[in-house]
């Protein structure tokens, strides 16, 4: 073999290394996500009612697992990157009393007082060696609790899950998707296209309004948000998403069609304006023969 | 009830009461990374003008860091009187900067514009971590720095001319005087 066969299989060979390497490294990480969760789902979403940061569709709670994606990139451990959230919003983020301090107290104190309780309570009535039986009971128990929960809970953090060996639908998988990443406008979106393609219009527009809270100024989400609710006779609330879009977004020709469509049939006067400007900006529209029908109506002032 | 259960579940519920009281006292603790005293978190990144700002580089030896959206009604009010602060007391030493976060970018630089937060720079921040950094839960939400960069004050809501005239005008005649 050439020296220049060797050279160039060693420089392929290096190549296919470094691409490799490259590759493992930009991967996506499918732990990642549920790391991400696990600490999320300890800390309070400051701007939520009880709702965990994990679960909350909320704009913070978004920035909150942005934060603790980084932090967890970057070599934190969970419990420090507790405390770097405890810094900033205080003790009351965490879900759960903190495991010292005055929080270990609110863990430990129910576990001694509950035998101490039935004991005390106990002692009048039977003699003090069957108190003293009823005592180690209540507290072997209350320890076999404790040991099942740790157990419990070191099971779940193996990853130890049941295959899914069926397959799955589009929204079923899209409801987990939501699930695992609330914050997801796009997979939000997604859910609610799913479902309303099933037939699942109230659903639909319940995820539709939870990605408008995520995007409330993509104008053309906002307008399925408000389709939607138009269709399962929530008028009121589509039309109140409609009005800031179509001020906004004057030539959002479906959006003022949709409004028109609502006014008219509200009687409301104000639909004359909005149908015309319909027929205006989109005269071929296959709706626009409608809306000269409801202009013709006489809804026009 | 026998005497000793009386006075043993008596024991229970006072120090189960203790330890409520001790629990709320402990978990509405202020923040110490994001309340007045605390110095300000780092501040850098890039800007709705495409360039890169931080907050290290900002001059100015008062500096209101404000965090808004353009989807928020309140954010719009305010703008007007950061706007005129920054203009009116710039030769006192004040400096705005403002971090547009849990926001899209093309909305954002439409209402800067619109609304003239486009005076001062700002930061992008479309995923929020910045603003949960800083400790913010609501927009918009204003944090004086003094000139040491430390949190002088924090305020929740949008600000006004009144505000401004009682904790930013002191502040600027406290430093300018020092």
């Amino acid at each position: 073999m050439s020296s220049w066969t060797v050279r160039i299989i060693v420089g392929a060979a290096g190549l296919v290394a470094t691409l490799g390497l490259w590759a493992t490294a930009t991967a996506p990480n499918p732990d990642a996500d549920s790391d991400v969760r696990e600490v999320a789902a300890t800390l309070r979403c400051p701007t939520c009612v009880a709702e965990s940061a994990a679960d909350s569709t909320a704009p913070l709670a978004a920035g909150m697992r942005a934060s603790i994606d980084e932090q967890l990139r970057a070599g934190r451990t969970p419990e420090e990157i507790r405390g770097w959230f405890v810094e900033r919003y205080g003790e009351q983020v965490l879900l759960e009393p903190p495991r010292h301090g005055i929080g270990m107290l609110l863990w430990i104190l129910p576990l001694v007082l509950a035998p101490l309780v039935t004991w005390a309570v106990l002692r009048g009535r039977a003699g003090p060696r069957t108190s003293a039986v009823i005592l180690a009971a209540a507290s072997a128990a209350m320890l076999a609790g404790i040991a099942g929960t740790a157990w419990l809970v070191a099971g779940r953090q193996d990853g130890a899950r049941p295959a899914n060996t069926q397959v799955a639908r589009p929204v079923d998988v899209l409801q987990e998707a939501a699930a695992d990443s609330p914050g997801d406008v796009r997979v939000r979106a997604a859910l609610a296209h799913a479902l309303d393609a099933t037939g699942r219009v109230a659903d639909a527009a319940e995820q539709y309004r939870a990605a408008v809270r995520l995007a409330p100024l993509d104008d053309n989400l906002v307008y399925r948000a408000a389709f939607a609710l138009s269709r399962i006779d929530r008028a009121e609330e589509a039309a109140a998403l409609l009005e800031p879009l179509v001020a906004r977004t004057p030539d959002h020709a479906e959006a003022v069609l949709l409004l028109g469509t609502l006014r008219h049939d509200t009687g409301d006067p104000r639909a004359g304006e909005l149908l015309r400007r319909f027929i205006e900006l989109a005269p071929d529209h296959p709706a626009a023969e409608q809306a000269r029908i409801m202009l013709a109506d006489g809804v026009a002032p | 009830m026998h005497p000793t259960v009386r006075r043993a579940l008596l024991w229970s519920v006072a120090v189960l009461a203790l330890v409520g009281v001790l629990a709320v006292l402990s978990a509405v603790r202020e923040p110490s990374r994001s309340a007045p005293g605390a110095s300000a978190p780092r501040l850098s990144g890039t800007g709705l003008d495409g360039a890169t700002h931080d907050l290290a580089d900002i001059r100015g030896t008062v500096v209101l860091v404000n965090f808004w959206a353009s989807w928020c009604a309140p954010c719009r009010e305010e703008t007007e009187v950061l706007v005129l602060a920054g203009e009116r007391y710039a030769d006192d030493g004040l400096a705005v900067i403002g971090v547009n976060s849990q926001d899209r970018p093309r909305y954002a630089r439409r209402a800067a514009a619109a609304w003239g937060a486009d005076a001062y720079p700002n930061l992008l921040d479309e995923d929020g971590r910045l603003a949960v950094a800083w400790g913010v839960v609501g927009l918009p939400e204003t944090f004086v720095l003094g000139p040491d960069r430390t949190i002088v004050e924090r305020h929740k809501g949008a600000v006004t001319e009144q505000w401004i005239d009682d904790t930013v005008v002191p502040l600027l005649a406290e430093a300018g005087a020092s």
